[in-house]
């Protein structure tokens, strides 16, 4: 259980509730004693005393009997026994009245058995009186009488009375011990009443030390939380007035650069339509570099079929010049055997010789232009080789470049389609700077109503700050904080209100006019507005 | 350019029919010499020498085909387009004249030596072998060396040629 979980009220009720209790227990205790204070008195005054006074009355009214009866001892004449009999009778009635009243309070057993002697023995002696006064109306002597008295009524007149001697006793016993167990009583009631008021108020006082010390920590935890609390709440009012004059100058700053980005953005929109432009320039141009590779390329195969063809008829005008060679050496064996057969004819030969010779060398003529057009044909066949080849090399750098056409003309597109997309974005962006200006317009109101707010919490701050003075007062504590840095601080929260008040009207408006340049969808209707 | 030889040269001033066998040119009197064919189909005949290649059909007269580079222990080359056969008539020694085919790398021409052309043999250190030469013809800077073609036929023997080179016709 948790003290310091309990509200203000229930501790206070708890306590006293305790000390209700306390005080409960102890009237409940008192009565009780009391009570008992009131049977013992009560025995007293109405049983004891009384008993004793009727016995006593009683032992008076039998004095005054005995008395009566030595007067009329002493009487002479029968009137005045008579009369004495009569006052005698009427003391009787008397005391038996009062024994009466005795019976009515009896208390206990042995009073009773005492009671029922005092009755036997009055009755004991009244008899005997009525006895003695019966031998006086008879006439009897006075010696007789005397003698009568002297030993029939005095011992029964001494057991009366030690019978009522003892109920006496008896009653006197037991009042002396009701007065005793009255006073113990009193006595340790006294103590008892004494020890528990004193532990009660021992108790009391700490729980209400503990109550209040605990109440007391509370409230001071409370109210220095709470003089913290304004003393933050009264800074934080200042930050936010700083903070909103920041933020005017932030949403004029953020005016201009919106304005700035409009400029660069409108120049950014002109750049890449001429991107756009340009790459669909780059497209055709691509297209046609295309077109011209392929042409190109068509041109090689036909250029390769020729030098094909210049191969081939190369290899059969080799053929051919062979078969000239051919001839020529056997021309020049004819010749060779014309030789010798003209040498055979001797002189008749001589002339066949010349021809023969003239023959020979024609034909050694014609294998060495056959030699030199071989040489040529196979020059002209190995340049042509080395051309097919240098063909072949071209026509792959043909290839290659109608592919790197094509990938340059689909990149081309794709920079086309990214310019458009650049465009659509910009345009987005465009009204995103639109929504922006908008934004930074409600900023500069914004922080105008901040300020306001911010000096309406200092004010507040201000306030509470003196009820937690006040509290304080009250709790017993001076605050931790200064009542000078109040005023300091309502002082410091005031310039952010006035500097955005006179500013931003000054400011927007012309950021607004400025942002119509940029191309805006919306840009009809901020202009109505 | 006069002969200094101590034996007289058996080469007559005439014409000759000049030869190739491989980079030496050689010489045959044009009187032997029957005709020249072009290279054809040789039937080889067993048992015969390794020069001997065989035999051929001439316009219906059958000859013996020697290859000269054999007989004169040569290195062997295939035969080429220019391969030609010189036919030679030989005096046989019944007197008889028979033909034989001389297989030769190339044919170069019918030449007419002057005797101050034509020098004779040198001397080897009395080499028998030197009786088939007919002596040595210097034209046009080069020397031939000229055959006696009847010995070189009859000799059943293998001959061997002595190397000429330019260095020695300089002397």
């Amino acid at each position: 259980m948790n003290l310091n979980n309990w509200t203000i009220s229930r501790r206070i009720i708890s306590g006293f509730i305790f000390l209700l209790m306390i005080l409960l227990a102890l009237g409940i205790f008192c009565l009780w004693r009391v009570d008992g204070l009131r049977n013992n008195i009560e025995g007293l005054v109405d049983n004891t005393l009384p008993c004793v006074l009727v016995l006593g009355q009683c032992d008076a009214l039998r004095g005054d009997v005995m008395i009566q009866m030595s007067s009329y001892l002493s009487a002479t004449d029968a009137e005045t026994r008579e009369a004495i009999g009569k006052q005698i009778e009427a003391l009787r009635v008397k005391i038996e009245e009062n024994l009466s009243k005795y019976a009515t309070l009896l208390t206990d057993e042995h009073e009773r058995q005492l009671f029922e002697e005092i009755k036997r023995t009055h009755a004991e002696f009244v008899t005997t009186r009525r006895q003695l006064m019966e031998l006086g109306r008879q006439g009897k002597s006075a010696e007789d009488i005397n003698s009568f008295y002297v030993t029939n009524l005095f011992p029964r007149f001494e057991v009366a009375e030690k019978a009522l001697k003892e109920a006496i006793d008896y009653n006197n016993k037991l009042g002396v011990e009701s007065g005793n167990v009255g006073k113990a009583n009193v006595r340790t009631s006294m103590r008892l009443i004494i020890f528990t008021l004193t532990i009660a108020i021992f108790i009391t006082a700490l729980l209400a030390l503990v109550i209040v010390s605990s109440i007391k920590k509370s409230l001071e935890r409370i109210t220095a939380s709470l003089d913290q609390d304004s003393f933050t709440t009264a800074s934080a009012s200042q930050q936010v007035a700083n903070a909103s004059q920041g933020l005017s100058s932030g949403a004029s700053e953020q005016a201009s650069s919106v304005e700035e980005t409009s400029a660069s953005l409108e120049e950014m929109s002109s750049m890449i339509q001429a991107t756009a432009e340009n790459a669909q320039k780059a497209k055709s141009l691509a297209a046609e570099a295309r077109a011209v590779a392929e042409n190109g390329s068509r041109t090689m195969i036909e250029m390769f079929e020729a030098m094909a063809e210049i191969d081939s008829t190369s290899a059969q005008v080799a053929k051919i010049v062979k078969n000239i060679d051919e001839i020529a050496f056997q021309t020049n064996i004819l010749a060779l055997n014309a030789a010798v057969e003209a040498a055979r004819a001797g002189e008749a030969g001589a002339g066949f010789a010349v021809v023969a010779d003239e023959v020979r060398s024609l034909a050694q003529r014609s294998a060495a232009a056959a030699k030199e057009t071989a040489d040529k044909i196979e020059a002209a066949i190995a340049s042509s080789r080395k051309g097919s080849q240098c063909t072949a090399r071209v026509g792959e750098s043909l290839t290659q470049i109608t592919e790197k056409v094509a990938v340059t003309d689909s990149l081309v597109g794709e920079i086309a389609t990214a310019a458009r997309e650049q465009a659509q974005g910009l345009e987005q962006i465009n009204q995103a700077i639109g929504q922006m200006d908008k934004v930074s317009q409600s900023n500069a109101s914004n922080a105008e109503e901040i300020a306001s707010a911010a000096e309406q919490m200092d004010e507040r701050a201000k306030m509470m700050k003196e009820q937690v003075f006040k509290l304080r007062q009250l709790v017993g504590r001076q605050s931790a904080f200064g009542t000078e840095e109040l005023s300091h601080r309502v002082i410091v929260g005031d310039p952010p209100r006035t500097s955005g008040r006179n500013r931003h009207p000054a400011t927007f408006p012309r950021i607004g006019s400025q942002l119509t340049v940029i191309p805006m969808p919306d840009d009809q209707n901020s202009k109505d507005a | 350019m006069t002969s200094t030889s101590s034996t007289p040269s058996l080469a007559k001033a005439g014409r000759y029919l000049t030869f190739n066998l491989g980079s030496e040119s050689y010489g045959l009197p044009v009187l032997n010499v029957r005709e020249i064919i072009r290279l054809c189909p040789i039937t080889p005949v067993p048992r015969m020498p390794e020069h001997i290649k065989g035999v051929i059909n001439l316009r219906g007269s059958v000859i013996a085909v020697v290859d000269l580079r054999a007989k004169f222990q040569l290195a062997a080359v295939p035969y080429g387009e220019r391969t030609c056969i010189i036919v030679v008539q030989i005096s046989g020694p019944s007197g008889g004249r028979t033909f034989m085919g001389a297989i030769v790398d190339t044919v170069e021409e019918v030449v007419h030596l002057n005797e101050a052309d034509i020098e004779a043999t040198p001397d080897f250190g009395g080499s028998p072998d030197m009786q088939f030469i007919l002596g040595l013809a210097t034209l046009r800077g080069g020397v031939k060396t000229l055959l006696d073609i009847e010995k070189i036929f009859l000799e059943d023997e293998t001959l061997a040629l002595p190397e000429f080179t330019k260095a020695d016709s300089a002397t």
